[in-house]
């Protein structure tokens, strides 16, 4: 029992004098995982309404899809973009394996069919009579997109949020792609895996309880827009 | 004569294989109110989406001053700008009632203050000062409606096209509604169009009542609709609409006055057979004119009737349709008592 204890303890000495090794995760973590939410956003959006709004051939299987790469095991995301990348795959050149690049090329890709999937469902969710309104009051192609964007921004946040949440807790690709390699491409998730297997508990729980918390302010930042 | 604000030509238009509006001439003057009633399903709304460029027709044309108005046209956007629709259940946008009022003054751009001044005047028009920053969707129905109501006089458009404006508020809210429309109207000199179920209140509003059924227009709005005092005798319901002619009626309102009939549920006999459940009246027929493979009777009872058959039932009393005595028999509950 007092191993855990003392992890605690050891945990908030850590958190509280800023160490650097634990901080360098957090911050590589939040650094990577932010340019991938928002880079996915910038494909994603776009596809989601894309799909959601026009009606064309195969759009139930494009949907349907979607909706099973949400599942992918973030281990399968990793392989993939791993043998493209490694030395010897087709990508091999621009040598990314082990950088920060990579882990956001496998983060975008995991988190893609999130993102889409849940802004086709907010998109849908908008009252359809909202589009015709809009036309009615005057607006045109492009103030109308906006409109139903605006009118759908909770469950879009909502998607970010979740996207989010499944890419900075990730480990599987973050690990095959990074490579796990200090003040570089260790992230809070990582640095948790490694340190634990290694018995240092106490880097494990300060990260552990610093995920928590990014958590729990993102989610707190989500229900005040709401409310707004 | 003035170039009419809106006409429209020869207008069909189809769901499917659906016909449901079939128009060959309509017109509407500038300034002017104009009330289309008819029974659900008679093409009412269509015809709202097609004036306001929301659909097009399958064929045919609408002018707007003269100038043909299409939606795939360079100028749609424009035309679309001169006029708005109020909807049925106007959807209103996920924000403050102020924003939503100032989002087609913003779309167009106007800038801050005089998109200011306008809302809080158009809030002012509609009595919802106060409610600037209440959350659109928190309203009660009638407060939602006249937000949706200031959403678009606040655009001080040329036509305003409302669909049912008054179909689900209250009767206080339904008056106000009723004012306001006027009042925009004298005020403003906008033409204003709207669609309702409720013939008094089509008649309170104006004189230009045009009557659709199954998408084509009844000539003269104003046929058997008529006016009358409500009796109750042995626990029957009439209406009196002349000295000896009272027409049996299902249900009523405090303030029934006024009887509907459509033409459609009148039918005409010289031996007429009929039960408790319908009216039976002595008339004889003043005029017959075909209209559209049908057959427009006009029976004068002391009150005059109209009743549409169809050709081969006409043919039955062609022989003597003008010399004798001829009944017309419509039951009770196709009497819509207003």
């Amino acid at each position: 029992m007092n191993y855990i204890i003392n992890g605690f303890i050891e945990a908030f000495r850590l958190i509280f004098s800023f160490d650097s090794e634990v901080f360098s995760a957090v911050f590589i973590s939040l650094k990577i995982s932010l340019i991938s939410i928002f880079l996915s956003a910038v494909i994603s959006l776009p596809l989601g309404f894309i799909i959601a709004t026009k009606s064309f051939l195969g759009k139930k299987i494009a949907i349907t899809l979607i909706n099973t790469l949400m599942a992918t095991p973030t281990v399968v995301v990793g392989l993939m973009v791993y043998t493209l990348i490694s030395r010897s795959g087709p990508f091999g050149m621009l040598n990314l394996l082990y950088t920060q690049k990579a882990m956001i090329i496998g983060q975008v890709i995991l988190v893609i069919p999130i993102l889409v999937g849940l802004a086709i469902s907010a998109i849908h969710s908008v009252d359809e009579r909202v589009a015709e309104t809009a036309i009615t009051l005057g607006a045109n192609r492009r103030q109308l997109i906006f409109t139903i964007f605006l009118e759908a921004r909770f469950g879009l946040l909502a998607a970010l949020v979740s996207g989010f949440g499944r890419i900075i807790g990730e480990v599987g690709s973050a690990m095959m792609l990074g490579g796990n390699i200090k003040y570089a491409t260790r992230t809070m998730s990582t640095a948790i895996a490694l340190q634990t297997s290694m018995g240092e508990f106490a880097i494990g729980i300060a990260l552990g309880i610093i995920l928590l918390l990014v958590a729990f302010l993102i989610n707190i930042l989500f229900h005040y827009f709401q409310q707004k | 004569m003035t170039q009419p604000i809106i006409e429209i030509k020869n207008i069909h238009k189809k769901y499917d294989d659906r016909l449901v509006l079939d128009i060959p001439h309509l017109s509407f003057e500038s300034g002017l109110i104009y009330a289309l009633v008819g029974p659900n399903g008679s093409g009412k709304t269509t015809l709202l989406k097609l004036i306001n460029l929301l659909e097009s027709p399958t064929d045919g044309e609408i002018l707007f001053h003269g100038q043909k108005a299409d939606i795939n046209s360079t100028n749609a956007l424009e035309l679309k700008r001169k006029m708005t629709l109020v909807m049925q259940n106007a959807v209103l946008f996920r924000t403050s009632v102020y924003k939503n009022i100032a989002y087609g003054l913003k779309l167009r751009p106007f800038n801050k203050a005089s998109i200011h001044s306008a809302v809080t005047s158009a809030l002012d028009m509609v009595g919802l000062v106060g409610f600037e920053q209440r959350k659109a969707r928190k309203l009660s129905a009638g407060e939602a409606q006249r937000t949706a109501l200031a959403r678009a006089i606040v655009l001080k458009p040329e036509i305003l096209i409302l669909d049912e404006p008054t179909a689900n508020v209250d009767r206080r809210n339904g008056q106000t509604i009723e004012n306001l429309l006027k009042k925009i109207n004298a005020e403003h000199g906008t033409t204003i169009i709207f669609t309702t179920h409720d013939l008094s209140q089509a008649y309170r509003m104006t004189k230009n009542v045009i009557s659709l059924l199954d998408g084509k227009v009844i000539s003269g709005g104003s046929e058997n609709i008529i006016y009358g005092i409500f009796r109750q005798e042995n626990g029957q319901k009439f209406i009196n609409i002349a000295s000896n002619i009272n027409i049996k009626v299902n249900d009523f309102n405090q303030d029934s006055v006024g009887i509907y009939i459509s033409p459609n549920n009148i039918r005409v006999s010289f031996n007429p057979d009929y039960n408790d459940n319908q009216n039976c009246l002595k008339g004889h027929v003043t005029s017959a004119t075909m209209l559209d493979g049908n057959v427009r009777l006009i029976i004068d009872t002391g009150i005059e009737f109209v009743s549409l058959i169809s050709k081969e039932a006409f043919q039955e009393i062609a022989s003597d349709a003008f010399a004798k005595d001829i009944h017309i028999v419509f039951d009770i509950s196709d009497v819509h008592v207003f």
